[in-house]
């Protein structure tokens, strides 16, 4: 009885560990939109893990990653609007709320929703995403759109960069995890 | 103008007449040297040393500080002489206003557009935090002021050398100006063009700011992060190490040995260097210059996360050793193979 206790437990561990996912190569980027200008970045540099069994998600950023087209706009992003030097990293921390409804074993696309904090410039929130869950060919892929406003994480745009860049940013997530 | 001269005079005249008259008396011996003359050949110096200083990437603070102040104080003294505050006349001293120069619509534009850039000038540096922390946008914005000055002083220049036929004629003095005011005008707008126009690199290039070992950067993290980040974050870094694995599809990922304790090197490279990553194998080595991102260490809030990496970005392959997995570690190595050569 003690021997079969004892392997039912080793499964358990087994296949509950067996189910985190994990990159380092997740990409993020953002978008800022106004007459005035259209301003994009990507950061192919995200470390993000997920746990199946419990829905948990977790990404970290490195601020330093990001790439845009411009220099000038990197360097005002990096120095002055998200002061990477202090802040160097942004993190959120998460789980999917109808993880139950994902099926890992079975290929397809899944709508849920993730509730999570989200930790940028020094400062938390709680946030609500909504996002995709796909699975194929046993990889895990998040896909997720959201806004975020720069005001909310105490993050200034001087008066003569106000016209370029909107202070809602439009965040996409799209990585794929592989089972590690 | 009038009411601002009188006002001047009243509160500031004896100091700055002093301080104007001994400027007038350099003049009068360099007779055929202007005293905006001598601004002019300042703003092209200040202009030649910030193209030198962009092309060699020197950060000297006080240099644009000095040269935007200096650039303010030009206008300053220039827009009060522009404001008939001396009230002299005299024909072997074209630096002296006549008592009431009679301004067109023309010459009214050129002060205005000159106010304009002085005052842009002062509301980037109020309104943009460490503006003039950058040897480029210090110059510009001071050429922009000496611009200004020529803007105001010109205007009224054309309107006194009319009344003062005998001394230069109007065209040379319009030709002196034209040439010492074109190579500041066109310094500050090729400075600005560059400024704004100039694309992110995606290589870390040039010479390293720190040139390390992973193990003592990873050492200098965990000691004082709050330090470390200040230091390190944003910074090249230069360092070898001997590649554990390659991953990564839209950009490259290879991980390295830190040599120390649990941490991995993220090095993370352009896709536009895959051709020279092409061959790299775990085992071999790399001599890489990349952008410190930071540490990334496992926490109790973000248990998942449980790989412990010091995050590199925008790396460049310099050297690689095939076959040589100590390099990075104390002990010395061979030439390795120079990315550059063909193979």
């Amino acid at each position: 009885m003690k021997s079969y206790l004892a392997a039912a437990l080793m499964l358990t561990a087994f296949t509950a560990q067996g189910q985190v996912y994990k990159t380092s190569t997740a990409v993020i980027k953002f978008n800022s939109t106004t007459s005035a200008e259209t301003i994009d970045a990507t950061n192919s540099q995200v470390t993000a893990a997920m746990d199946a069994a419990s829905g948990a998600v977790e990404f970290s950023v490195p601020i330093n990653s990001f790439q845009f087209k411009k220099a000038l706009m990197q360097k005002h992003f990096q120095e002055n609007y998200m002061e990477s030097s202090k802040y160097p990293k942004s993190t959120f921390k998460g789980t999917i709320q109808n993880n139950k409804a994902v099926n890992y074993q079975k290929d397809g696309t899944y709508n849920v929703t993730v509730k999570g904090k989200l930790t940028m410039h020094g400062v938390t929130k709680d946030v609500t995403i909504p996002g995709k869950v796909v699975v194929s060919g046993g990889k895990v892929s998040l896909k997720a759109d959201f806004t975020v406003n720069l005001d909310d994480y105490n993050i200034k745009v001087p008066a003569n960069n106000a016209a370029q860049i909107n202070k809602n940013i439009k965040v996409s997530v799209d990585c794929t995890l592989v089972k590690k | 103008m009038q009411l601002a001269a009188a006002l001047l005079k009243i509160d500031f005249m004896p100091t700055f007449q002093r301080i104007m008259s001994h400027l007038i008396f350099v003049n009068s011996i360099m007779k055929k040297i202007h005293i905006m003359t001598l601004a002019g050949v300042g703003g092209i110096l200040l202009a030649v040393t910030g193209i030198v200083a962009m092309y060699t990437r020197e950060t000297l603070g006080l240099v644009p500080l000095i040269s935007g102040l200096a650039g303010l104080l030009v206008g300053m003294i220039t827009i009060l002489i522009a404001l008939n505050y001396f009230h002299k006349e005299d024909a072997t001293h074209p630096v002296i206003l006549s008592h009431k120069p009679t301004l067109n619509l023309i010459q009214l534009v050129m002060i205005v557009s000159g106010l304009a850039a002085i005052a842009w000038a002062v509301f980037l540096g109020s309104t943009q935090p460490g503006f003039y922390g950058s040897i480029r946008n210090g110059l510009g914005a001071g050429c922009m002021v000496i611009a200004g000055v020529y803007f105001i002083y010109f205007a009224f220049d054309v309107a006194r050398t009319a009344e003062h036929p005998g001394f230069r004629n109007r065209k040379s003095i319009l030709f002196d100006y034209l040439v010492v005011f074109a190579v500041p005008v066109v310094a500050a707008g090729w400075s600005v063009y560059r400024l704004y126009s100039e694309e992110a690199g995606t290589v870390t290039i040039g010479e390293a700011d720190f040139t390390l070992k992973p193990a003592a950067l990873i050492g200098e993290f965990e000691k004082d992060a709050e330090k470390a980040n200040a230091t390190y974050i944003g910074k090249s870094v230069r360092f070898s190490s001997s590649v554990i694995e390659l991953a990564g599809d839209s950009t490259i990922l290879v991980k390295l040995n830190s040599w120390k304790g649990e941490y991995t090197v993220n090095c993370n490279f352009d896709k536009a260097q895959k051709e020279k990553l092409a061959s790299v194998l775990p085992g071999d080595s790399l001599e890489v210059q990349c952008s410190c991102s930071g540490l990334t260490k496992p926490s109790e809030e973000m248990s998942l996360l449980s790989e412990s990496s010091l995050d590199m970005t925008r790396c460049n392959l310099l050297k690689w050793y095939k076959n040589k997995p100590n390099i990075g570690t104390d002990l010395e190595h061979p030439e390795g193979r120079d990315t550059q050569s063909k193979k």
